[in-house]
């Protein structure tokens, strides 16, 4: 059973749900705890995958998905299906990561901090085609980066990634052109 | 350049590059990030229980104060004194020591209540050795039971959480079907997900060593798996590689152990086992 997944615009998502069908607050608190840690600590290198490949800053990364944890365990009677948590936490922790990077003013101003710290790029050591895809890759919003991430490495559909990132299918699709489109003229000209 | 190329051009960047960045190491910070959540959370209810104590105090001295002060006691009521505090020098005094501590190499398992005042830094791969102790495993109507023993060799204590990840392996390191379910019962032992503080170790792992037997094992915390050997697919399972939670470098243990089993366990139902998580 999966949670049904509406899409309300930009504004996010919510899970459609009955009141009535909760199974995990039926369960006792020892026992909820218990599952939480186990589900989701199996997907804290997944999500802090998913993260990073967005951010791309292992700080930023890592907060995100801490704070994708603490959400989640707020949150967690609302998941109907606890064998199957990786969707539902991966749409938290790529909201958490549009957020951040909101919060950060915008993407390219984040991206301007990046450049001047080379604190990062030192980490990942890119040279040659990877920095210059590195450095387009920085100058893109917030969305087109999640997009390409989701859709390039994580293999979701352009359909699944606008679930992901609460927009619609048209929109997504339309980030993810714009993207590509940045990427590939800024490729040539670097 | 075409299009088509140029599109294949950058999917392939695109991939090698997220790749680059999806390979950074997970820091250790996030390993236990679920358990600090659970606390985290209970930390909050907490915190909001006590605002509401303090309100309520504010409210009862800004009612009480006034009528304190203008005489409200009864005449030829003394005024109460506030009683001196307890004997709290006991259980204050830094150098208490807790009662769990009574063995050097003890092993303290703290409930998630309390285990804030006992944490360790995570244990770390090289810091720890896990070796199978065949006289605590064995066999009973067709299940089986794998015990492993992990054992700190570090210089400090080392905290381990959860449930280890298995992979078992054929004499000739070849992956072998593993199916684990990650459960707090099986049919030789039920445990409870608990946070393990590994003291550094001074017995040395003995194979030979039955489970409780011995105040000698106390100086090493367990793995249990259960399995059955009657139902096939079966498998002779020379070796585990064990990813203990919290610690990404596996560690590959023996379950040959000669005149007894010299290829190692079988383990049968094409490799479904029940395993325990890291426990006391």
């Amino acid at each position: 059973m999966s949670p049904t997944v509406s899409n309300r615009g930009a504004r996010g998502i919510y899970i459609a749900m009955s009141v009535a069908d909760k199974p995990q607050e039926r369960v006792a608190d020892p026992e909820r705890k218990e599952i939480f840690e186990r589900v989701a600590g199996a997907e804290v290198a997944y999500l802090y995958a998913v993260a990073l490949t967005i951010t791309r800053d292992p700080a930023d990364a890592e907060d995100i998905v801490q704070d994708t944890v603490l959400a989640a365990w707020r949150s967690w009677s609302t998941l109907r299906d606890p064998s199957r948590p990786r969707p539902w936490l991966t749409r938290i922790c790529v909201n958490r990561c549009l957020q951040h990077l909101r919060r950060s003013g915008t993407a390219l101003r984040a991206n301007a901090r990046l450049d001047q710290s080379s604190a990062s790029t030192d980490v990942f050591r890119f040279t040659g085609e990877l920095l210059d895809f590195d450095r387009v890759f920085t100058r893109l919003s917030s969305r087109q980066r999640a997009v390409v991430a989701l859709h390039y490495f994580h293999g979701y559909t352009v359909s699944e990634c606008s679930g992901l990132m609460g927009c619609r299918p048209g929109t997504a699709r339309s980030h993810l052109a714009r993207a590509m489109a940045t990427l590939k003229q800024e490729m040539r000209d670097e | 350049m075409s299009d088509g190329f140029e599109d294949e051009r950058i999917s392939r960047t695109a991939h090698e590059y997220f790749a680059r960045l999806a390979s950074h190491d997970v820091p250790p910070s996030l390993h236990g990030a679920a358990a600090r959540a659970t606390e985290d959370s209970g930390r909050r209810r907490i915190t909001a229980l006590s605002i509401v104590i303090a309100t309520c105090v504010c409210v009862v001295l800004v009612v009480a104060l006034p009528v304190i002060f203008l005489g409200g006691h009864f005449p030829g009521e003394a005024p109460v004194r506030p009683a001196p505090a307890a004997s709290s020098s006991a259980s204050m005094s830094p150098t208490a020591a807790p009662s769990v501590s009574a063995s050097p190499s003890a092993i303290v398992t703290a409930s998630p209540s309390v285990s804030t005042a006992t944490h360790a830094p995570l244990c770390l791969a090289s810091q720890v050795q896990i070796g199978y102790l065949m006289g605590a495993s064995g066999a009973a109507a067709g299940n089986t039971s794998i015990v492993l023993g992990v054992r700190n060799n570090g210089a400090r204590p080392c905290e381990l959480r959860g449930w280890p990840l298995l992979q078992f392996l054929a004499s000739n390191g070849a992956a072998l079907p593993t199916r684990e379910t990650q459960t707090t019962s099986n049919f030789f032992l039920s445990t409870t997900l608990q946070t393990v503080i590994l003291q550094t170790g001074t017995v040395p792992l003995d194979t030979s060593q039955e489970l409780g037997s011995s105040p000698q094992v106390v100086g090493y915390s367990y793995i249990s798996i259960g399995g059955d050997d009657i139902l096939p697919p079966c498998e002779t399972v020379a070796s585990i590689r064990v990813v203990l939670p919290g610690v990404r470098t596996p560690i590959v243990v023996s379950l040959r152990v000669p005149m007894a089993f010299p290829a190692g366990q079988v383990v049968c139902s094409a490799g479904r086992v029940q395993v325990l998580p890291v426990h006391s």
